[in-house]
């Protein structure tokens, strides 16, 4: 008879406690466009085991989560091509650094080669990385093939990114606009913010997905449905359900 | 009888709500795209509704794949076309949240036949095995997975009920195995998993046919048997390669994202690790005492009949996993991209020993309590791993 109780009541109250202190979110939230990342001149060009591109920063808040690169120009791919985004700190001085600089990776992330396609944006998403807004960061652009390359990529500045227009006011005007810095300490305000946004990932989406391509990822999407108070309604009927499954257990 | 038979009807329906809640949680959580191959899955059923042909690989490479799973996922795909793309993908994960809840009521039902006499293990093993942060990841995606794993639990299900039946294959049996393997062709090359288990199968049943004394029969199991198994290209340095299992752990787990490494916490993982250890050591412990039970002290019981099939049916389970293991093992040779949900195709019966070998560990007085207890942990993993592994990742937020 005690476990009967105990089971579910022990859930409902873990998951009421969890919910008040973490899920249930605050209207807080601060969308930052990052700077720009030029690697446009002599920075641009093939990417190989041996020649890598970089772009140091300054972060103006203290959350990166991503970075969206264009890729301009494509050739053949190998399947096992891959290309990299490395997020790393450099150190506290504010002049740019050389390759030599103290370093260290916080993040990465990966695309298969062939996913890319010619005058793509291309969002790598590091998750949530806290970083320090009086260091020097940098973004690198890496690939783990050896010499002789037998394909070519081109980064470049030159397109805006299209998302950046479908920003409100100020950054509408950022038409060179490479990535972009999120924070946010919010669900709820995160997915109001995006509303407008998302809008666009669709009218952009529907383009591309017309004549068979697709940008791999947009790590802002959620669905319509997926409101916070849908979200919170369904934590609580799955702790109800699953309080009486416990209950019931034989 | 009906008392018991009605308060099983209540717990598997209370499990199945759970299960939907929680699928529907994942289902829209997770954003658009970014679970494996998921667009690959929708342009293919696109192509097939707009052209009526397969696509070539170039156009998606999910079209290396048999078209069952497109086939089916026109459905939702066609119902979810007036509200757009995003809402086509959602009843498209809705199905595979949908074939979850099959799974589930599949296991529990296996499970009670295989295990008759306990009321704990069937209810627990299914909701142990709703809970799998990675399973639930999966379950909810549009991606032909889903289809696979759920005709390879039907599969081990209608294997399992023959073997329990102690009774020559019937054609009714037969015909809903010719189903499901069929159906299995046509979803997913990886269904040779489970098909891997049609010699043993087989064999079961040539014995089943023989007019001679049971112990004369056994002698032979073995020889025919294992044939199968001993014609595999077996090498040890393809389980020893760099990260192999550290990375078939984790991502039988929980490592969630597509070409992104999103984990769960170190702890979590090492808790798992001591979790199936302990399984694996009682799992040693029962298959030693049923072979005891069964060919000594037990011999002339009443229960030795059900003890046999049981015993098979955890050696079928060993041999699944095995050569799911061995599958993935090879894919990530070959193409070094395998995942660990390569190996979901054996989900059922991976979770059967881990529950049967926790079982074993478990003192009976204190048996409810300890279920109880594993349930609750693996709800929580499960909500641990959508709230704060998941969500964080992709909204930012502490949710």
């Amino acid at each position: 008879m005690r476990v009967k109780l105990i089971a579910p009541i022990f859930v409902v109250l873990t998951v009421l406690a969890i919910m008040i202190f973490k899920v249930i979110p605050t209207p807080d939230i601060q969308q930052l466009i990052g700077p720009v990342m030029n690697i446009e001149g002599d920075n641009a060009g093939p990417l190989s085991k041996n020649h890598w591109q970089r772009q140091t920063f300054m972060p103006k808040k203290n959350t990166i989560y991503g970075a969206a690169v264009n890729f301009t120009f494509w050739g053949q791919v190998s399947k096992d091509t891959i290309i990299t985004l490395r997020l790393s700190r450099l150190g506290r001085s504010k002049s740019p650094a050389t390759r030599f600089s103290r370093e260290k990776i916080i993040a990465e992330d990966k695309v298969k080669a062939y996913h890319l396609l010619k005058n793509t944006d291309y969002l790598f998403w590091f998750g949530k990385q806290k970083v320090d807004k009086n260091r020097l960061y940098a973004l690198t652009l890496i690939t783990n093939k050896a010499q002789p390359e037998p394909i070519t990529v081109f980064t470049s500045t030159r397109n805006a990114y299209p998302l950046g227009n479908h920003f409100d006011g100020d950054i509408k005007k950022k038409n060179d606009l490479l990535f972009q810095i999120y924070s946010t300490s919010s669900l709820s305000g995160l997915l109001n913010k995006m509303k407008k946004v998302d809008f666009a990932h669709d009218k952009r989406e529907a383009a591309i997905y017309k004549n068979g391509d697709w940008i791999r990822r947009y790590p802002l999407q959620y669905y319509p449905l997926a409101n916070v108070k849908i979200i919170l309604a369904l934590i609580v009927l799955l702790t109800a359900a699953f309080s009486c499954f416990l209950y019931y257990f034989p | 009888m009906i008392q018991k038979s009605k308060e099983t009807n209540k717990n598997i329906i209370l499990l199945i709500l759970v299960v939907l809640i929680k699928g529907s949680l994942w289902a829209i959580m997770v954003p658009r795209w970014l679970v494996p191959d998921e667009f690959y899955y929708f342009e293919y059923t696109r192509f097939l509704l707009a052209t009526g042909k397969l696509p070539h690989v170039v156009q998606t490479p999910a079209a290396g794949h048999p078209p069952l799973y497109p086939v089916l996922a026109s459905i939702p795909y066609l119902l979810g076309r007036p509200f757009g793309q995003n809402v086509q993908l959602l009843f498209m994960r809705f199905m595979g949240v949908a074939f979850e809840i099959l799974i589930i009521y599949f296991t529990f039902k296996l499970v009670q036949a295989v295990f008759p006499k306990s009321k704990i293990l069937p209810l627990a093993t299914g909701a142990i095995l709703a809970f799998n942060p990675q399973f639930s990841f999966i379950m909810a995606s549009a991606n032909s997975d889903t289809l696979l794993i759920l005709l390879s639990t039907i599969w081990f299900y209608l294997l399992g009920i023959y073997v329990m039946g102690k009774e020559k294959m019937t054609l009714k049996q037969l015909f809903w195995l010719a189903v499901i393997l069929g159906a299995g062709l046509l979803t997913k090359q990886r269904f040779k998993i489970p098909m891997a288990l049609i010699p043993l199968i087989l064999t079961i049943d040539i014995f089943r046919r023989l007019p001679r004394r049971p112990a004369r029969r056994m002698r032979r199991l073995p020889s025919i048997a294992t044939i199968p198994l001993i014609s595999l290209p077996f090498s040890w340095s393809l389980f020893t390669r760099a990260d192999m299992p550290k990375r078939l752990f984790t991502g039988f787990w929980g490592n969630f994202g597509w070409w992104q490494y999103i984990p769960l916490r170190q702890p979590t993982y090492y808790l798992l690790l001591w979790i199936m250890g302990a399984a694996l050591i009682g799992l040693a412990a029962l298959i030693i005492d049923y072979f005891i039970r069964i060919f000594i002290t037990a011999r002339k019981s009443v229960d030795h009949p059900l003890m046999v099939g049981q015993l098979i049916i955890i050696i079928l389970a060993i041999i699944e996993l095995f050569l799911a293991i061995y599958t993935t093992v090879v894919y990530d040779y070959l193409s070094r991209g395998a995942n660990a949900r390569y190996m979901f195709a054996a989900i059922v019966p991976t979770y059967i020993l881990l529950a049967v070998g926790l079982k074993k560990l478990i003192p009976a007085v204190i048996e409810k309590h300890a279920f109880v207890i594993l349930v609750t942990a693996a709800f929580f993993l499960n909500f641990h791993a959508l709230f704060f592994i998941v969500a964080p990742f992709y909204y930012g937020a502490s949710i």
